[in-house]
């Protein structure tokens, strides 16, 4: 009797263990999927040009909120309580995470953040000295970020970075004296973010886009010069576009034809966007500032500019931006890296540097010279060949010009825009300025065939 | 012992009276003139020897570089229906529509002298045999084989012709064909075939045959049907004189062979044979009205074999001869009908061949073109032989 | 006795466990080593089961699809005869009721269809073979064969119906048939392998489109040749050159025949692949040749999206539009032919320059994309040009275009396996782009039909090491891979590095690198080689060559040492030895290495030669890059003996075919 009462008990109780296995692995099911999570900017924090410039990335008292998105928002509730302030929440690919950017007392710098939304656990990504902004998530589970750069000369600027989620490994992945910011991650597994020279001049702001161990950067889209310089983080939808906001603008271009397809989606007297994410079913989630209001706040518009009846949100104390549902999403390509921090070097050639166009009348075949300069010298300068060929290499994750000389020194063309090189990148051009949207000649330049030229300090 | 001494004797004794005999009639050949007429015809038919029906061709027209050639040494001609195609040592041209067009290395030839010329008239392709390769020119492009890309035997090629879609090459190591259906090449040198070495110098084809002239070998034969060989050679050996006529091949030092109508048309340094399949025929410059010996090239049209030596161009039929030949202009010149016979006539011709040193011919229809030393002529029928006065 | 029994039961355990742990471990190293690093779970079937030909695993794991290629639709448009191209078959389908009718036997690896005038007979090419068959369409017999040359393609008819035009792959001539005679009459040259074939509708021109480059030498851009063909006189009119194009599939001529339409690739082999961005290695469009002799090339590419392996066309009777099949994304692209016509006739030389490399300016031409099954091949439209059939090569199905809008509307199950097994899998993957970097090419892009595209690539970017691409046919059992031989699979060759030099996006997942795998190594394989006598017999010459290759003394009488005769290395079914070595024939622009005996199988397609391509000709390898006899003992041979030599290695091709294959007689092939 003594036997079965034990036998039965341990059955039991290995009967109830298993229902509680089993309903504790239903309860993982996300709950979160399809809340809305945004930034709160407290109205009077910010005047419509500093509102319109996007010149809110370190403003105080700011949240980072989170809603059920019925007819209007519900329960909502205040995710960053704890926080003075924090701003830019990115939900991560599987849904169950957010990465944010956050102030958690006054006189912290910002720093990056993630937040479990099962059990609302936080978790400090940097440990940087310097403020860091704009987050977002990269498919192999890293984080993508800008951090304020103070150079010894004054110069202050924002370089992208990546580091894993656990704060291993921080990494600077851009080098250039711009603004490099509203960084996002495309379908092919490229970063996109918004990029403006700060040094010698200002420049303008653009999209570029490059490979996430910052590799292969390259414009993307030049806005026309009268939007200004405020550009939003830009997103792409399943449909092949990528949408972004240009001083209230919403704009569409084509991700495969980014360079001539731009296409205005709402009219002027619809509103004012500031901030767009693509939902299923070709409808999108903008902050937007309607005619009739004092602020931003969500609404859903369909592709062909349509606004949902059947949601809008506002508040009349704050201004309601950056919106993102929680969702899970296709991951992105993950692509392969050949960077190499061991080696203090990669190699750079031109195709032809006669093939430009930029509108200077320079005959074939009188570009005699390439000069590289860097951010305040010049590092040196090689002939090129007679193709126009020329191959350097280059000091690995430094800012470098280029600009081309004829036989008596003059310069003809340049100097070009900002780039770098990562340790062991191999990287090519068509020519000097050329059109981007020209693939190569097939032949080998013949610059190529000898060593490249040492233009390392 | 004795007896057999005076045999050997009377053997040798009666070889050198035949030989003596033989150099001697060499130098009797009678000369016959024309009488000319102050209008300049001339009455052919004046003995009572049955002429065949030969045409003579008049009214020459000489091409050079003046004229857009790129070169005056014209080593090869082709006539292609209305095109005509000239080999010369700075390159191939082609005259069409009025205007010459020249190819050169830069277009793809494989080497500026071209030797030898053919037209496939199954698919119009022109090959074109040069110093350094082989080329197939069609749809305007040249393709270019040589020993070291293909199975070419070796890259001096003297002749080419097509044969069906077989073309055949005489090259300075061995002869070659090319199946330009499946791309193989069979090569044929004295290691398989009777030649005694690979020197081979030109190729005709005929009879279900194709025929080799090979320097010092005479001329081998490839039977297509049995897909063996076999050999014609000078039987008196190397004999610098025809010891016994008519017993074979004239020499061994063969330049060129056609074939036409049966015959077999063999041309050497040393005099020219004609061969029916069963007899040959010797023919020599001091006992008939071979220009010369010293034979370049020859080509058969019908019955009619065009003779190409360094002292003029002779034609012949296996009866009358036709010899033309340039008197030091373009506008004098002299027709031979019947040289080295009782019924020779000469007729004085205001225009004539470029350049006695002729080497290569073609024609069509009633034009004839003569490769020259000086130039590519062109003359036209202006009459027979058998017709009572031809102009000239 | 119950503790014994306890003793021995827990031994038995540890036993047990001692011996999976040892195991386990070995074959984490072996999966390790085999797949170069790759993260891959340890499954035995993956390499040792699903990539096998044979076997009743083989046979239960896999299936025989129909892989249709090409089709024809009758003048009425009542019907379509579809070219199953393994399945060995002709499919008849009920264009209004979209069934099929009756599957007809024809030749080995049938390529094309073209129907008579009166569509009594069907004219199919068998492409492994060397003749095309008649089939009656009404008894759905084969009435007779045609010789032609070898591996005949694609076809077309004059316009009066006299004569049937075909491309001869093999063989690189095109046949030119007498249908009444039933006779081929002429073999005309072609450029290197020509596949596509269009008569003009004016009957004045065919034109003959061809896949592989004409010989270049190295380090020079590709030219691949279209030939125009005078129908009148049957003869070669002219040739044209596509500059730095190739794999011209096919070819179609507008209707009122004032330009022809050829689809090709735009290979960048020669700029150094440091990237991949903005088409830096393979571009993809058509080549447009208008009747006054003008020529252009235009991409169909966009600077992000790339759309690869264009394979065929067709013009709308109205001639205002054509439709180009993709088969690396699965896309068929309508074209504006209006706007082509105006952007080349304003166009000047180095405009049209430009356009060849512009992947900006389809956009203003490609009016609509749309998206079909897997691998999208041949097309077929309409007489009255309302539908386009798209005949999809991995799904066993043609799906049918609505041309007024552009969709497609129906599918047409052609009646091919449902299941879809792992090597389908694959071949879908090896098809398709998708696994690079904006689509920018597929595994075929560089290996069409499986095998390669005869050029020489700077895989490394650094203008040195040009690599010549290498067959993937027939690769069971003859690993190294890689010229220098440092793949010891194929998991490795196509896992991590590939993704980091070649594809430039996220590697292969470890189900799909086993399904691509399968793919090669079961799927692709040489067709027969038709250079043998009917039987397989070698001819005299190959017979000859072959004493040349396996002799082991000079022609003067001396040995020749081992390391330097042929057979040494080049030995065995594949005719190679697996094993490393220095065969002289490095130049200025290599690294020092060794070299992977290749396999010699099927060689004399794979022009050019050597690891980088510079032997233009087999006969080139002795004759230019052998000065020292390091490629084996070869410079003391005459002409005649290195013909013969050349003869035999022209014959080499798989065993199974001479051996097994008691069918193989004259009607399925020899030259």
């Amino acid at each position: 009797m003594q036997y079965n009462y034990w036998k039965y008990s341990l059955l039991s109780g290995i009967f109830f263990l298993s229902i509680a296995c089993f309903f504790s692995a239903c309860n993982s099911k996300n709950s979160f999927a399809g809340k809305v999570v945004f930034t709160q900017l407290p109205i009077n924090n910010l005047n419509d040009d500093q509102l319109a410039q996007m010149d809110w990335k370190y403003l105080p008292e700011m949240n980072i909120v989170m809603a059920n998105m019925e007819s209007t928002l519900e329960n909502i509730e205040v995710l960053t309580k704890d926080f003075y302030s924090a701003r830019a929440p990115e939900v991560n690919f599987d849904g169950e995470s957010m990465v944010f950017s956050g102030q958690k007392d006054e006189n912290d710098t910002w720093q990056i953040w993630t937040l479990k939304f099962n059990g609302l656990e936080f978790s400090q990504v940097t440990q940087s000295g310097k403020d860091c902004t704009d987050p977002t998530w990269l498919p192999d589970g890293r984080i993508a970020f800008s951090q304020l750069i103070e150079e010894e000369n004054g110069l202050k600027y924002h370089a992208l970075f990546t580091i894993g989620s656990d704060g291993c490994c921080e990494q600077r992945i851009s080098f250039q004296p711009h603004e490099d910011l509203n960084a996002s991650v495309m379908n092919d597994g490229r970063i996109i973010f918004t990029s403006r020279q700060v040094y010698p001049e200002n420049g303008r702001t653009k999209y570029l886009v490059m490979r996430p161990d910052g590799t292969k950067a390259e414009l993307f889209y030049l806005p026309e010069d009268n939007y200004g310089k405020s550009l939003s983080d830009a997103v792409e939808d399943d449909n092949g576009n990528v949408l972004f906001t240009n001083s209230g603008r919403l704009i569409s271009i084509k991700f495969s034809h980014p360079l001539h397809s731009k296409y205005d989606l709402l009219q002027m007297n619809q509103g004012s966007v500031m901030s767009v994410f693509p939902m299923d079913q070709n409808q999108y989630l903008l902050s937007i500032k309607k005619p009739t209001e004092h602020s931003f706040g969500l609404s859903v518009f369909s592709l062909n500019g349509n606004e949902s009846n059947d949601f809008y949100y506002s508040n009349a104390e704050f201004n309601l931006v950056e919106p993102v549902i929680i969702m899970q999403r296709e991951l992105p390509k993950k692509l392969p890296t050949r960077v190499n921090m061991e080696l203090e070097s990669g190699h750079f050639f031109c195709m032809n540097s006669d093939n430009s166009d930029i509108d200077i009348d320079v005959q074939s075949g009188e570009t005699a010279k390439i000069q590289v300069l860097g951010l305040d010298t010049i590092l040196g300068e090689t002939a090129v060949e007679e193709d126009g060929s020329f191959y350097v290499e280059l000091e690995a994750d430094q800012p470098v010009r280029f600009q081309t000389l004829n036989g008596a020194g003059e310069i003809l063309r340049g100097p070009s825009s900002w780039m770098w090189i990562r340790p062991n990148e191999r990287r090519g051009c068509t020519g000097c300025h050329a059109d981007r949207e020209i693939a190569p000649e097939n032949v080998v330049p013949k610059a190529i065939e000898k060593q490249p030229v040492a233009m390392v300090k | 012992m004795k007896k057999q001494r005076t045999q050997y004797s009377s053997i040798i004794s009666i070889i050198l009276v035949i030989i003596f005999g033989l150099v001697m009639f060499s130098f009797n050949i009678p000369n016959n003139s024309p009488e000319q007429k102050k209008d300049g015809n001339v009455e052919i038919s004046k003995s009572d020897k049955k002429l065949e029906n030969m045409p003579i061709y008049g009214n020459w027209k000489t091409y050079t570089t003046k004229d857009g050639l790129p070169s005056d040494k014209i080593y090869s001609v082709r006539v292609d229906e209305d095109r005509v195609w000239a080999g010369t040592n700075h390159g191939l041209a082609l005259l069409e529509n009025g205007k010459w067009t020249v190819y050169d290395e830069e277009d793809g030839l494989a080497h500026r002298s071209v030797l030898s010329i053919d037209v496939s008239p199954i698919t119009g392709d022109l090959w074109a045999a040069t110093m350094s390769g082989l080329n197939r020119f069609s749809g305007g492009k040249f393709e270019k084989y040589t020993q070291f890309n293909s199975g070419l035997a070796n890259d001096v090629i003297y002749s080419v012709i097509c044969d069906g879609k077989d073309v055949w090459v005489a090259t300075g190591g061995g002869a070659g064909v090319l199946d330009t259906y499946t791309g193989k090449w069979g090569i044929y040198t004295e290691q398989n075939a009777p030649m005694h070495e690979p020197w081979t110098y030109s190729i005709c084809a005929g009879g279900n045959k194709v025929f080799i002239a090979a320097w010092g070998g005479g001329v081998i034969e490839w039977n297509k049907t049995t897909q063996r060989f076999r050999d014609y050679v000078d039987p008196d050996g190397e004999m610098e004189i025809d010891l016994f006529p008519d017993d074979g091949v004239v020499h061994d030092i063969t330049t060129a062979v056609s074939y036409a109508n049966d015959i077999l048309w063999v041309a050497t340094y040393f005099g020219m044979s004609r061969y029916d399949g069963t007899h040959w025929k010797g023919y020599f410059d001091h006992d008939s009205g071979l220009a010369s010996n010293f034979i370049n090239y020859i080509k058969a049209d019908g019955d009619i074999a065009w003779i190409c030596t360094d002292n003029g161009l002779s034609s012949f039929n296996g009866e009358t001869w036709v010899t033309y030949q340039n008197l030091g202009t373009e506008k004098s010149g002299n027709v031979i009908i019947d040289g080295k016979s009782e019924n020779e006539r000469t007729l004085n011709a205001t225009s004539s061949l470029s350049h006695n040193f002729t080497i290569g011919v073609d024609f069509k229809d009633n034009e004839i073109w003569v490769a020259t030393s000086k130039g590519l002529s062109r003359g036209e029928v202006i009459g027979y032989t058998n017709t009572k006065t031809s102009k000239l | 006795m119950k503790k014994k029994r306890i003793y021995l039961v827990v031994i038995f355990i540890f036993i047990i466990g001692v011996g999976f742990t040892a195991l386990h471990k070995w074959s984490v190293e072996h999966v390790i080593y085999m797949t170069g690093g790759v993260p891959h779970p340890i499954g035995c079937i993956s390499c040792h089961v699903y990539p096998e030909r044979e076997g009743l695993a083989a046979n239960l794991l896999n299936e025989d699809y129909l892989s249709p290629l090409n089709a024809s639709v009758s003048s009425d448009g009542s019907r379509l005869y579809v070219i199953a191209q393994e399945a060995d078959l002709l499919i008849e389908v009920d264009l209004k009721t979209n069934k099929v009718l009756s599957n007809i036997k024809v030749g080995r690896r049938p390529h094309s269809v073209m129907l008579s005038p009166d569509q009594k007979i069907a004219y199919v090419s068998n492409q492994w073979a060397n003749n095309i068959y008649l089939i009656d369409l009404v008894s759905h017999q084969v009435l007779d064969s045609i010789i032609t040359g070898g591996g005949p393609a694609c076809m077309d008819l004059s316009v009066d119906g006299k004569n049937l035009y075909v491309a001869n792959t093999y063989t690189n001539n095109i046949s030119v048939i007498d249908l009444l005679q039933k006779q081929e009459i002429k073999r005309l040259h072609g450029g290197n392998f020509p596949t596509g074939v269009a008569a003009s509708p004016s009957g004045n021109f065919v034109f003959v489109s061809s896949q592989r480059s004409l010989p270049v030498g190295s380090r020079t851009e590709p030219q691949t040749e279209i030939t125009i063909l005078n129908a009148h006189t049957n003869r070669v009119e002219v040739r044209r050159n596509y500059t730095s194009a190739h794999i011209m599939e096919n070819v179609a001529v507008t209707p009122d025949g004032d330009m022809a339409i050829v689809t090709l690739v735009r290979p960048k082999n020669l700029v150094p692949s440091a990237q991949i961005e903005q088409g830096w290695m393979i571009n993809h469009g058509i080549g447009v040749i208008f009747n006054n002799g003008e020529m252009a090339q235009l991409l169909l590419d966009e600077p992000n999206a790339f759309y690869p392996d264009p394979y065929d066309v067709v013009i709308h009777p109205n001639g205002n539009y054509a439709y180009v099949s993709h088969s690396g994304v699965n896309i068929v692209s309508v074209l504006d032919l209006d706007v082509i016509r105006e952007l080349i006739n304003n166009a000047s030389e180095s405009e049209l320059r430009m356009y060849a490399n512009h992947l900006g300016l389809s956009n203003k031409y490609v009016v609509a994309r749309i998206k079909t099954g897997a691998n999208p091949k041949g097309l077929a439209i309409s007489p009255d040009g309302k539908f386009v059939y798209v005949i999809e090569r991995m799904e066993d199905h043609v799906s049918v275009i609505d041309t007024d809008i552009n969709e497609v509307i129906n599918s047409i199950d052609l009646g091919g396996p449902k299941r879809i097994t792992l090597t389908r899998k694959g071949g879908k993957l090896f098809n398709n782009a998708g696994h690079t970097f904006h689509n920018q090419y597929s595994c075929y892009t560089c290996h069409p039909d499986g095998h390669e595209d005869g050029l020489t690539y700077d895989l490394t970017g650094s203008g040195r090491d040009f690599a010549n691409v290498q067959t993937l046919r027939d690769l069971n059992g003859t690993a190294p891979f890689k010229w220098i031989g440092t793949n010891q699979s194929v998991y490795k060759q196509c896992g991590m590095r590939f993704s980091m030099f070649v594809t430039r996006t996220e590697s292969f997942s470890p189900e799909d690198l086993d399904a691509v795998v399968a793919y090669i190594m079961r799927e692709l394989t040489h067709p027969p080689n038709l250079n043998r006598l009917p039987h397989g017999e070698l001819t005299e010459a190959q017979k000859r060559g072959k004493e040349i290759y396996e002799r082991t003394m000079t022609t003067d009488g001396r040995e020749i040492p081992e390391k330097d005769r042929c057979i040494t290395c080049h030995n065995g079914p594949n005719y190679s030895n697996y094993q490393m070595a220095d065969v002289g024939t490095l130049k200025e622009y290599d690294s020092p290495t060794m070299f992977d005996a290749p396999n010699l199988n099927n060689v004399y397609e794979s022009a050019p030669y050597l690891h980088d391509g510079s032997a233009a000709t087999l006969e080139e390898i002795w004759t230019k890059f052998n000065p020292d006899d390091q490629h084996g003992y070869a410079n003391d041979m005459t002409k005649d003996q290195l013909n013969d030599l050349v003869e035999y290695l022209k014959s080499l091709g798989a065993a199974r075919y001479y051996v097994e294959d008691i069918n193989y007689n004259v009607n399925k092939g020899h030259l």
